[in-house]
């Protein structure tokens, strides 16, 4: 098959692994019919909790395991026949898996003495990897003597030494500090940026993904959830796990009120806010309970005067009278839960412009609003 | 302070200390210091002289049966390992779960007494063996003889059989700390199985080939018992000598001697060897 821009860098049709159960139990389904396509140069980002399948489909890529059901074509290639040692990637692992009886400059040989590259070129590409990693100082240290950050540049020097097409990286930063897993995200990116090769990066760090990837897939016990931008992803998240496990969420339960014209309209707050929806393909009447999702930094707290007097023309402002019911100081912004006289309670993060000890305490009485756009349905 | 650390140090390291010098240093000490004495027993014993250096260094046949003994040794010791090395490789590679179990049963005829053993490999190799009757049927002899019997391949046979399941345990605990990931990382860069084998797995498991060599080369140096049954004439040992002369010939100033040469022998072999696989460089890591 040919794309308009070539072939992708890495496409997963419906790829699935099952590992049979221990001793005779229910087999568990890592990957369950995961479709993706990454495309050339992309910084593409696996991104779930513990256990949702992030590393068993880097695996299916790197070919250490071979899928249950399902087609991965890397460049257009289909890979079910080709062993980890015949794919055009190479893996930056969790744990370096550097060789601990070689030294630096040996470690990122490997590749090319394996592949027969001439003396000359290999030691040109070593010292050129090095440098890109500034390791060129360590080069005769073995892994034993080095930091944590630095194994993991000589993991990262070893992988891009080979020139691969597609760079894997599971959780390459998950045991660094984290001032240093910061400078490194910087690093990653830039090199990635720098070199134009895909990578596939794992991650359970939401702030991580947003940070670094132009993709990103949300994993969920071996499904995607969501695979967009990470825009999308925090703006317009498409279910209430998304919504949760990207940044903090408040939930508001909401059941559609009327449909009129093709229009439809949700109450929440117990009928305080009545709320104008798209449907998007849901059916009104076999869904009439939906959640309303809102970001803590998009709910206003004590807004202006002129605000709520409509000075912002084209979008509506829900208002709603709360109590304080904790603050909790961090620095940049304070954090507020707000309890509604409805029973529900919002979660505020309101930024520190003004002098401590002007802000809101526990038991203050405080108007919230929200725009309009800000409050998102989630179906289903 | 400074006596605090001291009184801290002899605690940890005492009982080990008194430990090696109880079962180690005085022994060694007392045997070097019985190479001087004039005789095993009596008023000779008190007498102190260099008559058995000299003997030693006259007797060219000493000399001889030590660097035949050695070179014996180390075939013993290379052809075990060699032998070993791929069942320790199957256990931890292939082996899956049963791995344990199939190195438990690897261990079973060492439960079988040693002198049993021994005679089994005679009726083996002897002129009414298992070896001869093939031979003869195959049509390759016309007459029974003890070929292998009472030789010093007979001794370098029946050793290498008895030691494999030793010499396969410390590779196979080598084999067995090896991660996995490392090996996925090798095919990762392109590897081929053989050549993993050769870069890694091979280099990492030179610790434990290191131990098997010592572990079967040392003792297999000072052995008289195979020797004396399957060796014949020319098939006896370093050890033999040593054996008789405190048996039988009741001289124990030589035979201390002959000991104390054997360790000065050995000595050398060791730290050549820690040499050439860089034992301590792969520990420290
Ligand atoms: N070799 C295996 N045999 C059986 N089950 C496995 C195997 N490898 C993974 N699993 C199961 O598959 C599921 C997904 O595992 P996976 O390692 O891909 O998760 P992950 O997203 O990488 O998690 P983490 O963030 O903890 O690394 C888990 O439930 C795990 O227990
Ligand atoms: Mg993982």
């Amino acid at each position: 098959m040919d794309e308009p821009n070539g072939p992708y860098a890495v496409e997963l049709r419906q790829l699935t692994k099952q590992f049979p159960g221990r001793g005779g139990g229910q087999p568990v389904t890592a990957v369950d019919h995961v479709s993706l396509q990454i495309g050339q140069g992309e910084f593409f980002t696996l991104l779930g909790p513990s256990g949702c399948g992030k590393t068993t489909t880097l695996r299916m890529i790197a070919g250490f395991e071979l899928p249950t059901a399902g087609d991965l074509l890397i460049q257009g290639r289909a890979m079910t026949n080709i062993p980890p040692n015949g794919r055009p990637v190479n893996t930056v692992f969790q744990n370096y898996a550097l060789f601990p009886h070689m030294t630096v400059a040996d470690n990122v040989a490997f590749g090319l003495r394996v592949k027969r590259v001439s003396k000359a070129e290999r030691e040109q590409r070593v010292q050129e990897a090095l440098a890109l990693v500034q390791l060129s100082d360590l080069r005769q240290r073995r892994p034993a003597q080095l930091s944590g950050g630095q194994q993991q540049r000589v993991a990262l020097a070893r992988a891009i030494v080979n020139q691969p097409q597609v760079l894997l990286l599971d959780e390459p930063l998950g045991a660094l500090d984290l001032k240093l897993r910061r400078e490194m995200q910087l690093e990653l990116k830039h090199l990635q940026a720098h070199l134009g090769i895909t990578f596939i990066y794992v991650t359970h760090d939401q702030e991580e993904a947003l940070t670094m990837s132009d993709r990103i897939a949300v994993m969920q016990q071996g499904v995607v959830q969501q695979a967009a931008d990470p825009v999308t992803i925090y703006e317009h998240p498409v279910n209430r796990f998304v919504a949760d496990f990207i940044g903090e969420s408040n939930f508001l339960a909401a059941r559609v009120a009327a449909t009129t014209n093709g229009r439809t309209e949700v109450d929440l707050l117990h009928g305080a806010w009545r709320l104008p929806v798209s449907l998007n393909g849901h059916g009104a009447a076999s869904q009439p309970a939906l959640t309303i999702t809102v970001r803590p930094e998009k709910v206003l707290l004590a807004p202006p005067a002129e605000l709520l007097n409509g000075a912002m023309a084209g979008s509506k402002l829900y208002c709603a009278q709360g109590v304080v019911q904790e603050a909790v100081y961090i620095g940049t912004d304070t954090r507020y839960q707000v309890a509604l006289p409805t029973g529900e309670s919002l979660v505020v993060r309101a930024p520190n412009m003004r002098q401590r000890g002007q802000d809101y305490k526990v038991g203050d009485t405080v108007q919230v609003a929200v725009y309009e756009e800000d409050l998102r349905p989630l179906w289903g | 302070m400074e006596r605090n650390k001291l009184s801290w140090l002899t605690l940890f390291i005492g009982p080990s200390a008194l430990w090696l010098l109880l079962l180690f240093v005085l022994p060694m000490g007392a045997m070097a210091l019985f190479t001087f004495r004039a005789g095993s027993f009596g008023a000779e014993r008190e007498v102190f002289t260099l008559e058995h250096y000299r003997d030693f260094l006259s007797q060219h046949s000493y000399h001889l049966l030590l660097w035949r003994s050695t070179w014996m040794s180390l075939w013993v010791a290379v052809l075990s390992i060699v032998l070993s090395y791929p069942v320790a490789h199957y256990l931890v590679f292939r082996a899956g779960d049963r791995r344990i179990l199939y190195l438990l049963i690897l261990m079973v005829p060492g439960w079988i007494s040693f002198l049993l053993r021994i005679f089994a490999w005679k009726v083996i190799l002897g002129s009414g063996g298992a070896l001869n009757s093939l031979l003869l049927w195959s049509g390759l002899i016309h007459e029974a003889t003890p070929i292998l019997l009472y030789s010093p391949l007979a001794v370098v046979v029946v050793l290498v059989y008895v030691w494999i399941p030793f010499a396969a345990l410390p590779i196979f605990a080598s084999l067995q700390r090896i991660d996995n990931s490392l090996l996925e990382a090798a095919a990762d860069l392109g590897s081929p199985q053989w050549e993993t084998f050769l870069r890694v797995v091979l280099p990492l498991s030179m610790p434990g080939v290191g131990a098997a060599f010592f572990l079967v080369f040392i003792p297999t140096l000072g052995e008289y018992v195979t020797p004396l049954l399957v060796g014949g004439v020319n098939g006896i040992m370093y050890g033999n000598v040593i054996q008789s002369q405190f048996s039988r010939a009741l001289n124990w100033p030589l035979g201390s001697l002959l000991s104390l040469v054997m360790l000065v022998v050995v000595l050398p072999i060791m730290l050549l060897f820690n040499r050439l696989i860089k034992l301590e460089e792969i520990v420290e890591i």
